[in-house]
């Protein structure tokens, strides 16, 4: 099963969600929000000498196991418990803090399968770096940055965005961009999704939390391949991914 | 010259101090509630090198000329200097700022940093630590996130009882037992937010704290569920002696420091009666001076070593 886990404002992930399981079938994808994680009636995480393991039974009676799981799309950013706002501040806070640590290690539990993107330590979303890291990392890939190194604010709207997908080009190239600079951006990072964004034929910043309603049908066709491949829906034998451009 | 950067009258910073001037190695600590007198330029040169310049107290100071950097920061609000700000007064942006570069530096520089926020925020989660902790050849206690009691009785029963309970993230909390029909009121709320259950092994604990490559492990002899609050729980407190490590176990130690980013650390550890080595967790700040006091372990003057790239240093991991 392929498993969408985001925010309840995240349209570009109920997109992803539709267009998947039309091009698929409805029991083949599913769709979570963290407000369905936080209230989910009874949390099982075990961490045990035979291994990591999960068991959530969600608030409308489904159920989700890690051994279902064939592919994860991660748009977690930060499990926010809003409804321990009215108990005060300090409780709020340790239960922001408890939620999110047991995330974060369900989450990485999970690395083990395609994971778009699996988290970091210091974000559920994957490798978070300010505009400033991005580019002194472009920068040591010799892509070109803007002057004025490190930027004073965040950096303007882009006018061009790529997407990297297992090293895959998803996306036209700003003229005189090298392709390998940015495969090799996206390995450094640790981000198996990258979306590269340029100003001016310049690199300003990246994110592995990318819109992905631009990239249309090829994303969906990057996943649906995958899946054809038998990679991504839990068939026992799995087969490589295809040789990055 | 070796850069330090917290609240210099804590009590690891003072005794880093204290050592960096029986070395004789020059450094400069800097106060982070001194953040108005204190400013940080950061460049970068086309090949992606960062150079800059920190400015103290109307001192000027070459990035370059740092080659070891010790991080102990304290929340920004909770600073008496801070919190006195109006909300709207550039000195809070200024001082958020100054972090966030010293941030970019400790990480990107490539300079000896003890440590990086990045590794450090393993700690956030016991759990995800867990995982890297397995990886390296360490037991992890069997472990239980839940809000659904049912469960947590389950478990305790599984484990005859002998059972803790503690935070999943890195908030301190006080390690304490919990039996399966004790107080069922207290553990209905766990329903409103899970918790973290660990059958509670025996046998008796180790801190060791790795410095690059090398280790002082400390044996902790207490009665109580939680050594560090012994008194509190027993009544008595807890005995701190030095420690031989062997030298594959002392290995592991330096390994898993290493695979979490830590070039400096203090991992918890319990030895069982048949010598099986469970790891709890792996502290990214440790407050080592509370091992050193109590067994004169050298613990501050080989992290002066290390930061400074004294031939000292190299000299103890080479065994010359």
């Amino acid at each position: 099963m392929i498993l969408i886990l985001c925010h309840l404002h995240d349209a570009d992930a109920r997109w992803l969600y539709q267009r998947l399981q039309r091009a698929t079938s409805p029991e083949s994808v599913a769709i979570i929000s963290t407000d369905e994680l936080l209230y989910a009636h009874r949390i099982q995480h075990t961490v045990s000498p035979s291994g990591v393991d999960f068991r959530f039974h969600l608030q409308n009676g489904r159920i989700l196991e890690k051994k279902d799981l064939s592919l994860v799309i991660n748009r977690l950013c930060y499990i926010d418990p809003l409804i321990w706002k009215w108990v005060g501040t300090q409780q709020y806070q340790y239960v922001s803090q408890e939620l999110n640590a047991l995330y974060l290690s369900l989450l990485h539990a999970l690395t083990a399968i395609p994971l778009y993107n699996p988290p970091t330590a210091t974000w559920l979303g994957g490798r978070h770096l300010s505009p400033a890291e991005w580019q002194l990392l472009a920068l040591r890939l010799e892509l070109p940055i803007p002057p004025n190194w490190p930027p004073a604010d965040e950096p303007a709207q882009p006018d061009q965005r790529v997407l990297i997908v297992d090293g895959q080009l998803l996306g036209e190239l700003p003229t005189g961009i090298s392709l390998a600079s940015c495969q090799q951006l996206a390995g450094q990072s640790g981000m198996p999704l990258l979306e590269l964004q340029f100003t001016d034929a310049v690199f300003v910043q990246a994110t592995p939390m990318p819109l992905l309603q631009p990239y249309g049908t090829d994303i969906i066709d990057y996943l649906l391949t995958s899946t054809a491949n038998g990679t991504h829906l839990g068939h026992t034998e799995r087969i490589a991914h295809s040789t990055p451009a | 010259m070796v850069l330090i950067w917290g609240i210099p009258s804590e009590s690891p910073i003072q005794r880093l101090l204290d050592e960096l001037d029986t070395l004789g190695q020059p450094y400069l600590a800097v106060n982070q509630r001194h953040f108005s007198e204190t400013a940080l330029t950061l460049t970068v040169d086309t090949g992606g090198t960062l150079d800059g310049t920190l400015t103290y107290q109307q001192q000027f100071y070459p990035l370059t000329t740092i080659t070891g950097l010790y991080i102990r920061l304290t929340d920004d609000e909770t600073l008496p200097e801070y919190q006195c700000l109006a909300g709207s007064d550039p000195l809070r942006a200024h001082a958020r700022q100054l972090i966030q570069r010293l941030m970019i530096w400790a990480e990107w520089s490539g300079c000896r940093v003890v440590n990086r926020l990045s590794a450090m925020a393993s700690n956030n989660s016991k759990p995800y630590q867990a995982q890297f902790i397995q990886q390296h050849g360490f037991l992890a206690p069997d472990t239980l996130i839940t809000n659904e009691p049912t469960d947590v009785l389950t478990f305790c029963q599984h484990h005859n009882d002998r059972v803790i309970y503690k935070s999943i993230s890195g908030v301190r909390s006080i390690v304490q037992t919990w039996q399966a029909n004790s107080e069922p009121d207290r553990l209905a709320l766990i329903r409103h937010c899970p918790v973290q259950f660990q059958h509670q092994v025996d046998g008796f604990d180790l801190r060791v704290h790795v410095i690059g490559e090398l280790c002082f492990a400390t044996r902790i002899t207490a009665c109580a569920t939680d050594y560090r609050y012994a008194l509190q729980q027993t009544g008595e407190s807890a005995v701190l002696t030095a420690y031989d490590l062997d030298d594959e176990l002392a290995q592991r130690c330096v390994e898993l420091s290493r695979a979490l980013g830590l070039d400096f650390s203090g991992i918890d550890l319990r030895i069982t009666p048949d010598g099986a080595v469970y790891c709890f967790e792996v502290n990214p700040c440790p407050a080592y001076t509370y091992y050193e006091s109590h067994t004169g372990q050298p613990i501050a003057a080989r992290l002066a070593e290390y930061l400074s790239d004294h031939d000292a240093y190299y000299q103890r991991i080479w065994r010359l």
